[in-house]
């Protein structure tokens, strides 16, 4: 069964981010814990991970795209046995909007990046170390 | 490939299954818990624990019933170790009422009696005087239960590591300090924090005897703690294991890790990677098929996948419970 792969949250803040480079292409077999996609986050860039194995069926956010929501789909992952071609199947299979967004997500960024939905706040620093907690 | 699996070890395939399965459901839970964090389900922090699966399990295979464990706050992999349900602590990530903590405790906040842990700590440190005074208890009952008191090798470098170093031994308490040393400190690299970096050297200053232990290597990990074990149910007091281990994800979700090499990592997950060292002993001792294994794979992520929807359908706690398990 193909499986979406999702724009993730990477901080308890982040609500949307910048696809900044995909490590593989369409077609490329996926191992769980490969990093696949370089993601920018308004505090970092951070490697995406893939939690599921598979070959990539379809790119569905291009690189360089920013103002992508969480949780939009990015990719779709399928399986062995099934043929990338499947993949074109699977994803319109999918809620609606999946195959539509990309195509907006693309169209927006430009407008979107620059307006923050929240500002960071005051006295918060992603980069201040914290000694005795955890830390984010 | 560099890894070299040692000719034969004395173990079983029973054993090395077990272990096998073990470091593959913490792995493959936090993976899932991984994903989770990515779609917004848990928030706060979540610490992953990622590439030291064998430190946990191979100390676990060296404990009774009846010991206890606790730890910081990269703790998802002790509680799977020790037995507790995947499912409760799933849930526990995602806020919700099935979790152990009722919802209320989240990534770094668990406990079970049940099974003698005695969590999940947010503040670097802590847990250390707390596993004395655990082991102190045993000791005052007469019993021979040992505690494992684990921690980083950046709580190494507080203050209160040393004074409970020396009450420990003063007292003779049963309780091997696990320290888990990954290497890094946050982003702060051991060698640019101390210039005493054998860490379990310093406990000698105190006259605690312990040892550096390969924590990549599971057989390695047990046999130690198997050693740390007997010395502390003769009532020999306290014992240090210094577990060289790695940690393959950032400090937690939002670490990019930029302190450190994409080479590093990758060298050290394609030579020492613990679940790829049991895989191999599997497969080249013929205990194992490639089918065989791939069926446990199968098996270990439907659990996890099962863990993954409890902790969805779990309902969040109701208000009401804003007000219990409090003090005052």
């Amino acid at each position: 069964m193909a499986t979406q792969v999702l724009m993730p949250a990477l901080s308890p803040t982040m609500e949307e981010g910048t696809l900044a480079k995909w490590l593989v292409k369409e077609g490329d077999a996926v191992k769980s814990g490969q990093i696949i996609a370089e993601i920018e986050t308004d505090k970092a860039t951070m490697e995406f991970e893939a939690v599921d194995e598979g070959t990539v069926g379809r790119i569905l956010v291009a690189e360089g795209t920013a103002g992508v929501k969480v949780n939009t789909p990015i990719a779709v992952l399928v399986e062995e046995g099934e043929s990338v071609s499947d993949a074109a199947v699977a994803a319109p299979a999918a809620p609606a909007p999946v195959a539509a967004q990309p195509a907006e997500v693309a169209a927006a960024p430009a407008a979107a990046a620059p307006a923050r939905s929240r500002p960071r706040p005051a006295g918060r620093t992603a980069t201040c170390p914290r000694v005795f907690r955890p830390g984010p | 490939m560099a890894r070299k699996p040692e000719a034969k070890p004395n173990v079983s395939k029973d054993e090395l299954l077990q272990y096998y399965r073990e470091m593959l459901l913490i792995r493959r839970f936090e993976e899932k818990a991984g994903q989770l964090y990515g779609m917004g389900l848990i928030g706060g922090f979540c610490h992953l624990y990622i590439g030291q699966e064998a430190v946990v399990v191979g100390l676990e295979a060296a404990a009774k019933d009846g010991d206890k464990r606790l730890t910081s706050y990269r703790d998802h992999g002790h509680m799977l170790a020790c037995g507790m349900d995947p499912r409760g602590v799933m849930a526990e990530l995602t806020g919700r009422i099935g979790g152990y903590s009722k919802g209320k405790g989240g990534s770094m906040h668990m406990f079970s009696k049940e099974k003698h842990f005695y969590g999940g700590h947010g503040i670097v440190g802590a847990q250390v005087p707390l596993g004395a005074g655990l082991a102190f208890a045993d000791r005052y009952k007469g019993n021979d239960n040992v505690t494992f008191t684990y921690f980083g090798d950046g709580a190494a470098n507080q203050g209160q590591v040393y004074e409970t170093y020396n009450m420990a031994e003063l007292w003779d308490l049963p309780v091997i300090f696990v320290i888990e040393n990954n290497q890094y400190a946050m982003g702060t690299s051991v060698k640019r924090s101390t210039k005493s970096t054998t860490l379990f050297g310093r406990g000698l200053a105190y006259g605690i005897p312990g040892e550096q232990v390969d924590g990549m290597d599971v057989l390695a990990v047990k046999a130690a703690g198997e050693k740390a074990v007997a010395h502390c149910r003769a009532g020999k007091g306290p014992y240090i294991l210094e577990m060289m281990t790695y940690r393959y994800r950032g400090h937690s979700m939002s670490d990019p890790a930029k302190y450190r090499t994409r080479e590093e990592v990758e060298k050290i997950k394609s030579e020492k990677d613990c679940i790829e060292q049991v895989r191999d002993l599997l497969v080249q001792g013929g205990h194992a098929s490639d089918e065989d294994l791939k069926a446990i794979d199968k098996e270990i992520k439907a659990l996890v996948n099962e863990a993954a929807e409890f902790s969805k359908e779990s309902p969040e706690p109701d208000l009401s419970e804003l007000w219990t398990d409090i003090y005052a």
